[in-house]
């Protein structure tokens, strides 16, 4: 019966088509709405490594953790070193590290810190050493593939965040060390002295100073840091840290976790929406294909009679219905993954290209098992009107038409 | 059902009446076809000629009398059971051939066995295709075949399951003299050498003169 209900496919194949590719759209959009939403906090706890909190300058809390634990946004502000890594004297903080911004090669941020850095990702270096002196890099492994730089290398920066700023061609960089790769944001990243961004930039700014006479906050401000990362000794400073750095009136804390979540639940209802258009589309392609079928079975009734004068019974001809049915089905299911594989790889490769961040969807067993699952209990469904119909269908009428 | 009797008649009718729309119309004189037997059942257009091969057929219950084939009731069955049983005893020959056309040729032969629930039996498909000249156009789609080739087609399609009985409705009425000798030929020798009954619907006298038996319908006054 699956060999009569493949050549019947076969023959309308236009139709078929259409109903698998309704059907498919359907699948992707719950596919992606279940894995392509889950993976993008994934993809951000994995960007921000171990960083617990961020401590910036008075503002947003969810601007900081883009901007100094995901490296996707512009800084709001500067603080004082000082003020800020009182934070990292505190006992329930494991480490805790500055961060300068406002440089970059060829796109790449180039991020003034301490060493200390290395431990809050909990990050080694590969081959060379650390920065010992000002202008000494040493480059995520993704910045140094990027980039094509090796130990001993020499590089400049430019001015800003985005690649096309003004070049600092006074001040070129040594590669002295790349670090191992770690999966998180700091792989694409170029690290040096604190003090060599400050000093650029102060020199930067002095000079604009000159030509416009606006002074910067570089130069006003020695300590200037553009936030301070830590990493938590224990769970519990996640409770009492944020609020305390809340409470300095020029300070504002970012806990990345509890602002991507955040950031999310506002997303939630997009994955909803992505959701119940999805099953939508799995409705309309069911009753698509339920009106396609019943439309053929109707222009087949002949045959389904003639199969029943052969000799096959109510079952048999509800298979025939049920095996095109489920052709159908199990082609909508196919191409719905092809599609959703397709448009999850486009995304991957849109924001790694725009963010950094690396997705890594995956649609797991159990939703897998639900598509197939739903797929053929619908395609069920629809068989089952069509073949109540062959079976009740009085053949020797049909045959003397 | 198990042939009950080895010595009976492949098919035979007794005390049969037709109805239709809940009227008696017609009675059909009592008959038994051994094997390699054949016969016209033969009228005026309207008479019921039809509607007696439905009722031998299995698909419509006369309204009076008995069919046994092989020494049994197949009318004691169940639907689906009838069903079986026609698939599997019965070869129809329509009038109009009702091929799937959606299937290739050698497909709607093995129809026959597959709708049977019995073993498609490609060796003996290959037999028939080539006994009926089919064999070069075995990958065809049914509407893709002329005419002859499609009438061809339902005689190996009804011939398939070696059945006990072999049911014709009108197989001649669009064939030329060649091609009903040809058709009677073919039909009365697998009849013969299956040892099947043969029974044909027919008002051709080329089809009556070669049938062993002729049985004329009787109309029933309303």
């Amino acid at each position: 019966m699956m060999m009569l209900a493949f050549s019947y496919l076969r023959r309308r194949w236009g139709q078929a088509l259409l109903a698998m590719i309704v059907g498919a759209l359907g699948v992707t959009a719950v596919c992606l709405a279940f894995s392509g939403f889950e993976a993008l906090p994934e993809a951000a706890e994995q960007a921000w490594g171990g960083v617990d909190l961020v401590v910036g300058p008075k503002g947003s809390a969810l601007d900081l953790v883009l901007c100094c634990a995901l490296h996707v946004s512009d800084p709001r502000g500067l603080v004082s070193e000082k003020a800020a890594m009182a934070l990292g004297r505190h006992p329930l903080v494991r480490v805790a590290a500055p961060i300068a911004l406002g440089d970059n090669v060829e796109g790449v941020r180039i991020v003034g810190t301490t060493p200390d850095l290395l431990s809050v990702y909990r990050a080694g270096i590969a081959r060379g050493r650390i920065w010992h002196k000002p202008l000494e890099a040493v480059l995520g492994a993704q910045a140094a593939k990027a980039l094509n730089l090796g130990i001993g290398d020499r590089f400049v920066g430019a001015h800003g965040l985005a690649a096309g700023g003004e070049m600092h061609s006074q001040f070129p960089y040594l590669v002295v060390g790349i670090l191992a790769p770690t999966g998180s944001v700091l792989d694409r990243l170029v690290l040096c002295d604190i003090a060599t961004v400050r000093y650029i930039h102060k020199m930067h700014a002095e000079d604009e100073a000159a030509q416009t006479g606006i002074t910067e906050t570089y130069v006003n401000l020695p300590d200037a840091a553009t936030a301070v990362v830590a990493s938590y000794k224990s769970p519990v400073a996640m409770m009492l840290l944020p609020r305390l750095v809340d409470a300095d009136p020029a300070l504002s804390a970012g806990s990345p976790s509890l602002e991507i979540a955040r950031l999310m639940g506002y997303a939630r209802p997009l994955t909803y929406a992505a959701t119940a258009l999805g099953l939508l589309l799995v409705l309309i392609a069911a009753a698509g294909a339920a009106a396609s079928l019943m439309a053929t079975m109707n222009a087949r009734t002949r045959d389904l009679a003639l199969l029943r004068v052969l000799g096959a019974g109510p079952a048999a001809l509800a298979g025939v219905a049920f095996c095109e049915a489920a052709l159908i089905a199990a082609g909508s299911v196919v191409l719905g993954l092809a599609f959703t594989a397709a448009a999850l790889g486009i995304a991957v490769h849109v924001l790694a290209g725009q963010t950094g961040l690396t997705l890594h969807p995956h649609v797991d067993a159990t939703l897998l098992i639900a598509i197939a699952g739903g797929a053929m209990a619908v395609a069920l469904f629809t068989a089952l009107f069509p073949a109540i119909r062959a079976a009740t269908t009085p053949v020797e009428e049909v045959l003397r038409s | 059902m198990q042939n009950t009797d080895p010595a009976a008649p492949r098919i035979r009718g007794a005390g049969l009446v037709l109805a239709r729309g809940g009227r008696n119309i017609a009675r059909v004189p009592d008959f038994g076809l051994g094997p390699g037997e054949t016969a016209a059942l033969i009228g005026p257009s309207g008479s019921g000629k039809t509607t007696a091969l439905m009722a031998l057929a299995l698909m419509r219950p006369p309204a009076e009398g008995a069919i046994a084939i092989d020494g049994a009731d197949p009318w004691a069955l169940s639907r689906s059971a009838r069903d079986r049983y026609r698939g599997r005893h019965i070869g129809l020959i329509f009038q109009s051939f009702h091929l799937v056309d959606a299937l290739s040729v050698e497909d709607n032969i093995l129809l026959a066995a597959r709708c049977a629930g019995l073993p498609p039996d490609s060796a003996r498909a290959g037999l028939l295709l080539s006994r009926l000249g089919l064999t070069a156009i075995r990958r065809h789609r049914a509407d893709r075949i002329s005419h002859g080739q499609a009438q061809r087609t339902a005689v190996a399609r009804a011939l398939f399951n070696r059945p006990s009985v072999i049911l014709a409705d009108e197989p001649t009425s669009a064939l030329d003299d060649a091609n009903t000798a040809a058709m009677l030929e073919l039909l009365t020798d697998v009849a013969a050498e299956q040892g099947a009954a043969l029974l044909i619907t027919s008002h051709d006298r080329r089809v009556l003169n070669r049938m062993d038996h002729i049985l004329a319908i009787a109309e029933i006054a309303a």
